[in-house]
């Protein structure tokens, strides 16, 4: 790019340095040529109109000393050719009254001799009546033509030089001009390369400092992407990993009981106990794949927006909690500050909803002493639903990872079993929060207590 | 017999280890936790401690570091990852079992490792008949009962499995080797000449559909 600008500028220049050097070169030569032929001209016309005065005195006077009147005239052209002899000028007559062959054309032009230099040369006849007589003025010019040879190589020359320094100097231009593309010809080398932090100094505020701003700001959306990328493949990745080890384990109890009953002679009592394991590990892979499913349909689910009165739905979750729990001594309370309160939703996903974080409470308090709060409050233009507890607690570490699929705080497989639960509730309670375009917020304390916070904006 | 305590925190498992461990003779502990294992080993003396490495109040490799006696250790793990393997053989243990495991399996390696450790039993006495496995000599009431190789090999493994029904091709597999190239009516041909020489008409069941399977009464402590 920058070679080719280069050439294309310096091309350019050098086309219009040459041409105006070689127009002012042909005019100087031009009107130095016309001046030297008027000289001569004039010159001309001055020796002729003198000598043809002389020559009507002889004539009139009689006054000549050679045998032929010609003759008388050619002597005293040798006398004009001693007094112009200083100035370089020779003089010719003749006479075609005695000369055989017709006259030459009366013509000024310059000529060449390879001893003599450059000439120019007039040639006419002489006026009236002594127009058999054709005078030949030749003057020796060969130190002006060299003198306009000398003029046009010096341009020559100084054009030359300035083309030398033009280039420099265009070089260095054309670098300074194309320094921050190499900087961005640099940088994106290096995010193609992998360094997706890389970012330029913009400096200035011309066209180039603004693609300086563009580029970074590709740069930065390339990073992000790739994050947010990396990001959603490591969580694939671990959701992968999680769903094997969730499967692996009671599929290991599976085979086991079953190649136990198939191999060994098996009491009634083995029967039953082996049968039981089976169907337990069997009813958790059904828990496991059914809220798979239910997760996979609420993957960019439209909910079924009906308007829900809290007062209704509080009612129900509350119904279906005793149902669920009818022996727990954890004591619910169910607090809505407006009767008119109500949200936009699916009713039966924000059922699950509560339900599911009811459950998880309940899960997290003592037994015994266990107090579950359910509070809806009006805001502005939105409702907030908070669930408090005042059990275990979640540890900072715990808060960060409570999304992920099969993530769990009780790490005991064996009361998880018993419980019904398979790792997926608030990721269940995530995708339903989701959809509905709320936002869900989950604050916890070691031994105080958890409290999720979930704020329907839908109006 | 030898007697062996499992460290396994999930009760399916540990149950299924234990129901496996008991049909061919050996007493079992149950724990399902890393602390536990201290308790048990206060209690009991034990031959062999099956143990799991991710368990509730410490993990295996805890529990392992802090073993004083020299019991053998088998890791029993869904942990397969090739740094946990070598950790643990590290650590001392004397061999590493990934989940999810055959039974067969299972119970070759326990036996190899108590085979090491001069735990295996030697002897096997079935009603009148006495095997002497290390002198690989087979005593019917006084006299002595004349098997070929093969039905030796047979009987081993009848023994070492018990109580567990083993395939025909399984018995190919374990007691003439993947290269043989043999019907499974050699297997048959094998154990119908066991049956007579030893009068075990009645310990040798024929499983349907599977194999066959040398019924022991269970041990029970």
């Amino acid at each position: 790019m920058k070679i080719k600008t280069f050439i294309a500028t310096y091309l350019l220049f050098l086309l219009i340095l040459f041409s105006s050097v070689s127009i002012v070169s042909v005019y100087l030569t031009n009107s130095q040529v016309d001046m030297i032929k008027n000289k001569s001209a004039g010159q001309f016309q001055a020796i002729a109109h003198t000598l043809s005065r002389d020559i009507a005195m002889m004539w009139g006077r009689g006054d000549w000393h050679h045998p032929t009147f010609s003759e008388g005239v050619a002597d005293r052209v040798r006398s004009y050719n001693i007094y112009y002899s200083n100035q370089n000028i020779q003089l010719t007559i003749r006479d075609f009254n005695f000369l055989d062959y017709d006259p030459p054309e009366s013509e000024l032009f310059f000529t060449h001799y390879a001893d003599a230099g450059y000439r120019i040369i007039v040639r006419d006849f002489l006026p009236e009546p002594f127009d058999n007589f054709m005078l030949e003025y030749s003057w020796d010019a060969t130190s002006d033509i060299l003198g306009m040879r000398e003029t046009q190589n010096i341009l020559l020359i100084t054009a030359m030089v300035f083309s030398v320094v033009a280039a420099i100097a265009l070089y260095f231009i054309l670098s300074s001009i194309f320094k921050p593309l190499n900087v961005i010809a640099g940088a994106s080398r290096e995010i193609a390369g992998g360094q997706f932090g890389k970012r330029i100094k913009v400096q200035g505020k011309n066209e180039l400092a603004q693609v300086s701003v563009d580029f970074n700001q590709m740069a930065q959306r390339v990073e992000d992407q790739i994050a947010s990328l990396e990001e959603e493949a490591k969580n694939k990745q671990q959701f992968v990993d999680n769903f094997a080890h969730e499967i692996r384990t009671p599929l290991t109890s599976i085979y086991g009981y079953a190649e136990y009953m198939h191999k060994a002679a098996l009491s009634e009592e083995d029967i039953i106990e082996s049968a039981a394991y089976i169907m337990d590990e069997s009813r958790h892979m059904k828990n496991i794949a059914n809220s798979l499913l239910e997760l996979a349909t609420l993957r960019d689910y439209e909910p079924m927006m009906t308007t829900i009165s809290i007062n209704a739905l509080f009612h129900d979750v509350m119904q279906s909690m005793y149902q669920s729990t009818p022996e727990s001594k954890v004591q619910l309370f169910f607090e809505n500050d407006d009767d008119n309160n109500t949200i936009v939703g699916q009713e039966d996903l924000i059922k699950s909803l509560l339900l599911n974080l009811c459950n998880n409470a309940m899960k997290a308090c003592d037994p015994n002493n266990g107090i579950i709060k359910v509070d809806a409050v009006k805001q502005q233009t939105s409702v907030k639903l908070t669930v408090t507890d005042n059990g275990c607690g979640i540890s900072e570490k715990d808060l960060q990872k409570i999304f992920e699929p099969f993530y769990r705080l009780d790490k005991s497989r064996n009361r998880i079993l018993a419980s019904g639960g398979v790792g997926l509730g608030l990721t269940l309670c995530k995708r339903i929060v989701d959809v509905h375009n709320a936002q869900m917020t989950i604050t916890s304390q070691l031994d105080k207590g958890t409290s999720v916070e979930i704020i329907f904006t839908t109006p | 017999m030898a007697k062996i305590l499992i460290a396994e925190d999930e009760h399916a498992i540990n149950t299924l280890i234990k129901k496996n461990l008991t049909l061919v003779g050996h007493s079992c502990v149950c724990v399902f936790d890393g602390e536990a294992v201290f308790d048990a080993l206060e209690a009991h003396s034990f031959d062999l401690i099956l143990l799991d490495i991710m368990m509730p109040k410490m993990d295996g490799f805890q529990v392992l570091e802090a073993l004083i006696e020299r019991i053998p250790v088998i890791f029993l793990t869904a942990r397969s990852a090739i740094d946990d393997r070598v950790k643990g053989l590290r650590l001392g243990a004397d061999d590493y079992i990934v989940k999810p495991f055959d039974m067969l399996e299972l119970q070759a390696r326990i036996e190899t490792v108590l085979r090491r450790f001069n735990k295996a039993d030697t002897t096997f006495t079935l009603a009148d008949v006495k095997i002497d496995m290390a002198g690989q000599q087979v005593f019917k009431g006084e006299s002595f009962v004349e098997l070929s190789p093969k039905e030796f090999l047979l009987i081993e493994t009848f023994v070492k499995n018990r109580n567990i029904a083993l395939s025909r091709d399984k018995l190919l597999e374990m007691v003439w080797g993947y290269d043989f190239y043999g019907d499974t009516r050699t297997v048959d041909v094998h154990v119908h000449s066991l049956r007579k020489k030893l009068g075990w008409e009645h310990m040798i069941k024929t499983v349907y559909k599977t194999g066959y399977r040398l019924e022991v009464a269970k041990h029970e402590d």
